[in-house]
């Protein structure tokens, strides 16, 4: 009786451990998440939908993977730690991954970063050993390649042209490597001349800012001459017109003055002739200053008179 | 009473005992079924591939179906009498006789050290490569390398002499800029590797040089070259701005000069104009009585030129004063 009992409760234990390891055998999928099901290392079934599922205790495992999750990844520097709200993130640079040479044997900085997501959790656990790794020298490799391949000056200037041709060379090393990831973007974040060349760089652009001050220093002194000498030009102009108008003014003036003279004249041409004659000898004797008079007589004595204008005296 | 508790008494141990023993009976057949099964079976993961051995000698190579091409072994080798399983998940052996090898099936990443090599023009470049290899045989790979470390080695003196040989052939414009003439030589040298290991049981599947640097001594020969090459177009730059002011300045003088001349010329031809029309004017009016306009005229230039301020010393005889003196006095004898 009792040995049927503690037989009953022997089984009793092991149906209870055995519901307890089913209970435990549950398992969720979160949105965005793959997850493969193992029986005995195998990948049996391959589930995407969100939801609470069961696997068989023991025979069967579950490997979850998101494939929404993006990864960011670093090259040529690394985050020593992500900003805050209030402090801005700290980076620290990878001199050895980001000193590249160039086409004509340049040396640049470059550092970039790649944004990959996992589109197949099977290829990406199970194809390459150490995936993020292999993603990484890829990743140097395409980059490395696509700066040697242009000179400096080219590299320098053309972000988004490397950017545009590092991506699909990179999407396609990683396709023959079966790695189960997609890359989302490929961004050069800084790609720089080394510092020891820096301030040879940063001359040459002064000597564009100098060029163009030159530049505008030439159109002020455009803007200075030409306009004054407009003007001088205007006002010499001006003054001709201006003297062409008084001279026939003057003419017509003078005409108008010996018509006049004229008209009287042909009057009585001897008596206005004398007349005229006198009173310019007047006005001249007036005007003048000193008057002296001299004469020579026979004795060979100066005869000297002064005569004074009384009333200037 | 008290015989029979104790008689109830023993009869409760002795079930008791008989319960535990059935009890442990369970517990023991348990234990051994799971020993049993799990020395008979294992279980190759999706990344693993196994090689079970009995007594030394190969007798099942469980091979991934992705990566092994080949069905059985060739007759005569070693494995003449491997059985080939493609998959993945639980097999069977023979319990404690059968031994399993497990290797992985994934890609595993070779890379070098940064080795100096020479291009075909003699210069000098340090690179690093990586290669990515797998097992894709491992029958082959259980006899020949036995484990990752070992064949890493084994392809590092493999793989170094047979890239720097392509390489040797390469230009240094090729090896640096060109990414076909690069991967051209990379896929051959790819391939004659892949030839020489393929007895091992491995194969490589890409081979990528990831970084290429220049050697230390001519880091600095390069920095002072790209200084130079700055200096010489900050030079120019200074220089063109120069000119380009001096050019504009002389244009700049050119157009007003050249502005004030037409100027000059313009005003010049006014003037003569003017002068024209009052010459005109002059003598239309004076051709009247020419000999009345030169009595005139003189008078006036007269008047006009002894102005005040003069000193005036006349002779008695003078006409200015003498014809006064003749009219005045002509005058009064008449």
């Amino acid at each position: 009786m009792l040995s049927r009992k503690i037989t009953l409760a022997g089984i009793g234990v092991i149906i209870l451990m055995a519901l307890l390891m089913c209970v435990f055998s549950l398992y969720r999928i979160e949105e965005g998440e793959q997850a493969l099901v193992l029986t005995f290392g195998e990948v049996t079934d391959i589930n995407n939908e969100a939801g609470l599922y069961w696997h068989i205790p023991i025979a069967q495992t579950v490997q979850k993977q998101s494939l929404t999750e993006i990864y960011t990844l670093e090259y040529g520097f690394r985050t020593a730690s992500a900003g805050t709200t209030s402090s801005g993130a700290t980076y620290y640079p990878r001199e050895e991954e980001a000193v590249m040479i160039t086409r004509d044997s340049s040396i640049v900085n470059v550092e970039a970063i790649y944004l990959v997501s996992v589109n197949d959790a099977e290829k990406f656990l199970y194809n390459t050993r150490a995936p993020f790794e292999t993603m990484q020298f890829a990743f140097e490799t395409v980059l490395r390649r696509n700066i040697q391949n242009l000179n400096l000056d080219d590299a320098l200037l053309n972000k988004l042209d490397i950017e545009a041709a590092v991506l699909p060379d990179f999407e396609e090393l990683l396709a023959a490597y079966d790695i189960g990831v997609d890359v989302q973007e490929v961004r050069i974040q800084n790609i720089i001349v080394p510092d020891e060349v820096m301030s040879a760089y940063q001359d040459v652009t002064n000597a564009k800012n100098e060029k163009t001050q030159r530049n505008d220093e030439a159109e002020k002194y455009y803007n200075e001459v030409v306009p004054a000498a407009r003007a001088e030009a205007y006002s010499m102009i001006q003054d001709a017109e201006a003297y062409k108008a008084e001279t026939i003014a003057t003419a017509q003036g003078d005409v108008a003055l010996f018509n006049e003279v004229y008209q009287k004249y042909i009057l009585s041409p001897d008596i206005t002739r004398r007349r005229l004659l006198i009173e310019t000898i007047e006005k001249i004797m007036n005007n003048a200053e000193h008057k002296y008079i001299v004469e020579d007589s026979e004795d060979g004595t100066l005869k000297f008179l002064p005569l004074e204008g009384g009333a200037n005296e | 009473m008290s015989n029979t508790i104790n008689v109830n008494g023993r009869m409760k141990t002795q079930e008791m005992g008989r319960g535990i023993r059935n009890l442990l009976l369970i517990a023991g057949f348990l234990v051994l079924l799971i020993v049993l099964v799990s020395a008979s079976t294992f279980s190759v993961n999706e990344h693993e591939q196994a090689v079970v051995a009995r007594f030394g000698s190969v007798r099942k190579v469980i091979v991934d179906p992705e990566y092994a091409a080949f069905d059985s072994y060739e007759k005569g080798s070693q494995l003449e009498n491997a059985k080939i399983i493609k998959g993945k998940g639980l097999f069977f052996k023979v319990p404690f006789i059968d031994k399993v090898t497990k290797y992985d099936s994934w890609l595993y990443t070779y890379v070098s050290d940064s080795e100096e090599v020479n291009t075909g023009d003699k210069k000098q470049y340090f690179m690093t490569m990586f290669a990515q290899w797998r097992i894709y045989d491992p029958g082959r790979f259980f006899l020949t390398q036995k484990s990752i470390s070992k064949a890493s080695l084994y392809l590092d003196n493999l793989i170094y002499p047979e890239i720097v040989q392509n390489v040797n052939d390469l230009s240094a414009d090729d090896f640096i800029s060109s990414k076909e003439v690069l991967n051209d030589a990379l896929t051959n040298a790819q391939n004659n590797l892949n030839k020489k290991i393929k007895n091992s049981g491995l194969m490589i599947a890409d081979i990528q040089v990831h970084r290429t640097s220049l050697p230390a001594s001519n880091i600095q020969s390069t920095y002072n070259r790209m200084i130079a090459d700055r200096a010489k177009v900050a030079q120019q730059l200074r220089a063109e701005g120069n000119e380009d002011y001096e050019k504009r300045v002389a244009e700049a003088d050119l157009e007003a000069r050249r502005t004030i001349a037409n100027a000059i010329e313009e005003s010049e031809r006014l003037k003569g104009e003017g002068d024209a029309e009052a010459l005109a004017i002059y003598a239309e009016s004076y051709s009247v009585d020419e000999d009345f306009y030169s009595f005139w005229r003189s008078l006036q230039a007269l008047e006009t030129s002894l102005g005040s301020n003069t000193t005036l010393v006349l002779d008695s005889d003078h006409p200015l004063w003498s014809g006064l003196l003749q009219w005045a006095t002509g005058d009064i004898a008449e």
